[in-house]
């Protein structure tokens, strides 16, 4: 714990510090190690209402509100869809590597995966949990550059599993404080797939998370979505909560 | 005999190697051509059979979108989000298709496709697979395709019966992943994305079954009772719900620029402003209010295909037509398919595969005029004096061309019906035994498991034709090398 502390704490100083000369010698993997460091509550859980405004140039616009509960030291989260009405009760429930999609029509779970797409939105439910770049890829490349007004490093990451949704990542990362402001997610032929915006954060409890996203469908033109965060709180989370038995009892 | 067909013949026999050359291409060529041609024939005939037999009838209404629409769903890079489009004016059409006289039966479908797993119990679920579903109605189903599905185990749907027919080999990718076998009885989750989130329903497994000469893109479809798909499918009489964004949330909707949202003019911001500082409650989050759902209510009438047996395939033009009409009359946003379109992409291959086999065809037919008019050239350079000698004593040009062309078509004609001969012989045993499809490719090519060819006299005429065509060019060449030949010319060669 001490020396995990440590790490960090010498890493914000250092990126605190950085100049061009320094970037050059940069440590990528401890830079993906405090990203993920900083989006990750730790010991402490997180609730959030989120609401995604898709837009589709076949189906129009659709707004989705969900309450989302997370608790990273478990790999659990739920979420639970509030809007619209008919969609009303269906949730996502995570615990650890399983992740199970809950029918109020049926009554009945189901086996899904983080790579799939999050309610037919240009989201991934992987989107929705903590991030383990430092674990999940290494970086082939490192460059400096701007993005708008932000000085950045660009990251060119390659995944080290298939376990991760997009194989090949392309992120623009803050030189100062780490925040990651845009990625461009490419599949395993390096086709972009979708290109995501991280343009407000809010430093809830231990943890810096983003507070708006937008994910832009790079396959059909026109097609987007825009999730928003708000009421965050790290307050406690009863463990009943990430249930099924709590799913089924919230859609009683 | 005239004299002209006495010396060609005569002159066969004495230039008995070059004539045996020329021959046996002639030979080859209508072997490779009638054997070639009837396979493709046959194979064209079983896809068609097997398509029509098994699954798509002889016409398929559908719905229209931007994209092309076939039985698997709508051929699109986003064909996720491109979803298979309702039947417009289902009762209309329906009523169109009851009062047709060349319609022998129809039967309506909805198509998806659905994650597979097995019902554990309490809850829990083993294995996983995915299915390409086809609701149907069963007794207008077996109206059209009678002797479609074999059944392996368990029973066939019944009307109104809530229920799956599972695939024979999405019961084996199951049972492979669950690690227990698949029977009827056992119940299944099925698993689809709509608009309107994700769906799952439970299902009990009335039986498992395969298409009878099944083609491979068919091993991957289970049948299911229409009203699972219907709500698996999302074809609910729901009204879409009124979308209340917020200021923000429509100033946000459109194109996404990146000076908006990361300010312009060069680098000099700092990460500060991006954060916002929350205070973070210590409160546990209030209970949930989920109340209020609206049920889903299915459309019943809602369906994606109907497809049509006509008493005679022939008709399929003037019901297509007739079908047509109606659509218009009606102002309906529907269209008539085919079989080839209904099954697309894979019933077009027969179509590529004769396209490629004629390329290959044509390229050595140009090869085989090229040899047979060297060889012919050469024939008709050793006979100089012999022509010249002809022409001095008083043989016309006329003579010389229906000479050379004598032997040409006696060449054709000999061989040509030899390699015909060969080529029946050959279909013949093939027809007999028939030729298994040992793979993939095959099943696809041949259109099922066993390809039995048989000799269509269309191929038979084709190959002999075109054999006589690549004779008649071959000489036509050597005839002008043979008509230029000058008495005084033949006198110096000697």
């Amino acid at each position: 714990m001490i020396r995990r502390c440590a790490t960090a704490l010498l890493m914000t100083a250092g990126l605190l510090s950085a100049t061009a000369s320094w970037a050059a010698d940069i440590d990528v993997q401890a830079l993906l190690a405090e990203i993920d460091r900083q989006r990750t509550f730790g010991d402490q859980d997180f609730t959030a209402v989120l609401t995604l405004v898709s837009e589709d140039p076949e189906e129009g616009v659709e707004r989705t509100v969900a309450q989302q509960f997370r608790r990273d030291t478990d790999d659990a989260f739920l979420i639970l869809i509030r809007d619209p009405a008919v969609q009303r009760g269906q949730g996502y429930l995570r615990q650890g590597d399983n992740l199970w999609f809950y029918d109020p029509d049926s009554r009945k779970f189901s086996h899904t995966s983080l790579k799939e797409a999050f309610q037919d939105t240009d989201a991934r439910n992987s989107d929705f949990g903590d991030v383990k770049y430092a674990e999940d890829y290494t970086a082939r490349t490192i460059e400096e550059g701007t993005l708008g007004k932000y000085a950045v490093y660009v990251l060119d990451l390659q995944a080290t599993s298939d376990e991760v949704t997009y194989p090949f990542l392309k992120a623009w990362v803050t030189r100062e404080g780490g925040l990651v402001l845009k990625t461009e997610d490419y599949s395993l032929t390096e086709r972009l797939m979708r290109t995501s915006y991280y343009p407000r954060y809010a430093r809830v409890g231990s943890a810096v998370v983003p507070t708006e996203m937008i994910f832009v469908d790079e396959l059909v033109e026109g097609k987007k979505t825009r999730i928003s965060m708000t009421d965050l709180s790290a307050a406690a989370i009863p463990d009943s909560v990430f249930t099924k038995a709590y799913v089924e009892r919230a859609n009683r | 005999m005239s004299i002209v067909w006495r010396i060609a013949i005569r002159n066969l026999q004495e230039h008995r190697a070059k004539s045996l050359i020329v021959g046996i291409i002639i030979l080859i060529g209508t072997f490779v051509l009638v054997v070639g041609n009837s396979l493709m024939d046959s194979a064209a005939a079983g896809i068609r059979r097997s398509f029509i037999d098994n699954f798509t009838g002889h016409l398929v209404l559908a719905g229209v979108t931007d994209a092309p629409v076939s039985l698997f769903g709508v051929r699109s890079t986003d064909f996720l989000n491109n979803r298979t489009p309702r039947l417009d004016g289902y009762d209309r059409l329906l009523q169109a298709v009851e009062a047709h006289p060349d319609i022998a039966a129809w039967s309506p479908q909805v198509g998806d496709a659905a994650t597979v797993n097995l019902a554990g119990p309490d809850g829990t679920t083993e294995g996983e697979s995915f299915s390409q579903l086809w609701g149907i109605e069963p007794v207008r189903y077996l109206a059209v395709f009678p002797d479609a599905a074999e059944l392996v185990a368990g029973s066939f749907l019944e009307p109104d019966q809530v229920g799956l027919l599972l695939s024979e080999e999405i019961a084996a990718d199951l049972a492979e992943s669950a690690g227990r076998e698949v029977r009827p009885g056992d119940r299944v989750l099925l698993t689809a994305t709509t608009q309107a989130g994700i769906k799952v329903r439970e299902v009990p497994v009335t039986g498992i079954f395969r298409f009878r000469n099944a083609l491979p893109q068919l091993d991957f479809v289970s049948l299911v009772d229409i009203t699972t798909l219907r709500t698996l499918t999302g074809m609910t009489v729901s009204a879409p719900a009124e979308q209340i964004l917020t200021a923000e949330q429509v100033a946000g909707l459109g194109t996404v620029d990146e000076d908006d949202l990361f300010g312009g003019g060069g680098a000099g911001g700092g990460a500060g402003s991006l954060v916002q500082e929350v205070e973070s409650g210590t409160a546990a989050p209030a209970p949930l209010d989920l109340s209020g759902r609206e049920a889903t209510v299915i459309d019943s009438g809602a369906w994606h295909f109907l497809l049509l047996k006509l008493h005679r395939p022939g008709a399929a033009g003037r019901v297509t037509a007739e079908l047509e009409q109606v659509i218009a009359e009606a102002d309906l946003n529907a269209q008539v398919l085919g079989w080839v379109e209904a099954a697309a992409p894979l019933s077009q291959l027969s179509d590529g595969f004769k396209i490629v086999f004629n390329v290959v065809i044509i390229v050595i037919a140009v090869a085989a005029v090229i040899v047979i008019m060297n060889t012919l050239v050469i024939s008709v350079t050793e006979r100089i004096s012999e022509i010249g000698t002809m022409r001095a004593i008083g043989a016309r040009k006329g003579f010389v061309r229906r000479m050379i062309g004598a032997e040409t078509v006696t060449l054709a004609f000999l061989f040509g019906a030899a390699g015909v001969v060969l080529a029946l012989l050959l279909l013949a045993i093939l027809g007999a035994t028939g030729i298994r499809a040992g793979n993939l490719f095959l099943r696809i090519l041949f259109g099922g498991e066993v390809l039995r060819p048989a000799v269509s006299a269309g191929s038979v005429a084709f190959s002999l034709l075109m054999v006589a065509a690549i004779a008649v060019l071959s000489s036509l060449y050597p005839l002008a090398v043979a008509l230029r030949i000058s008495p005084r010319q033949a006198m110096g060669v000697d």
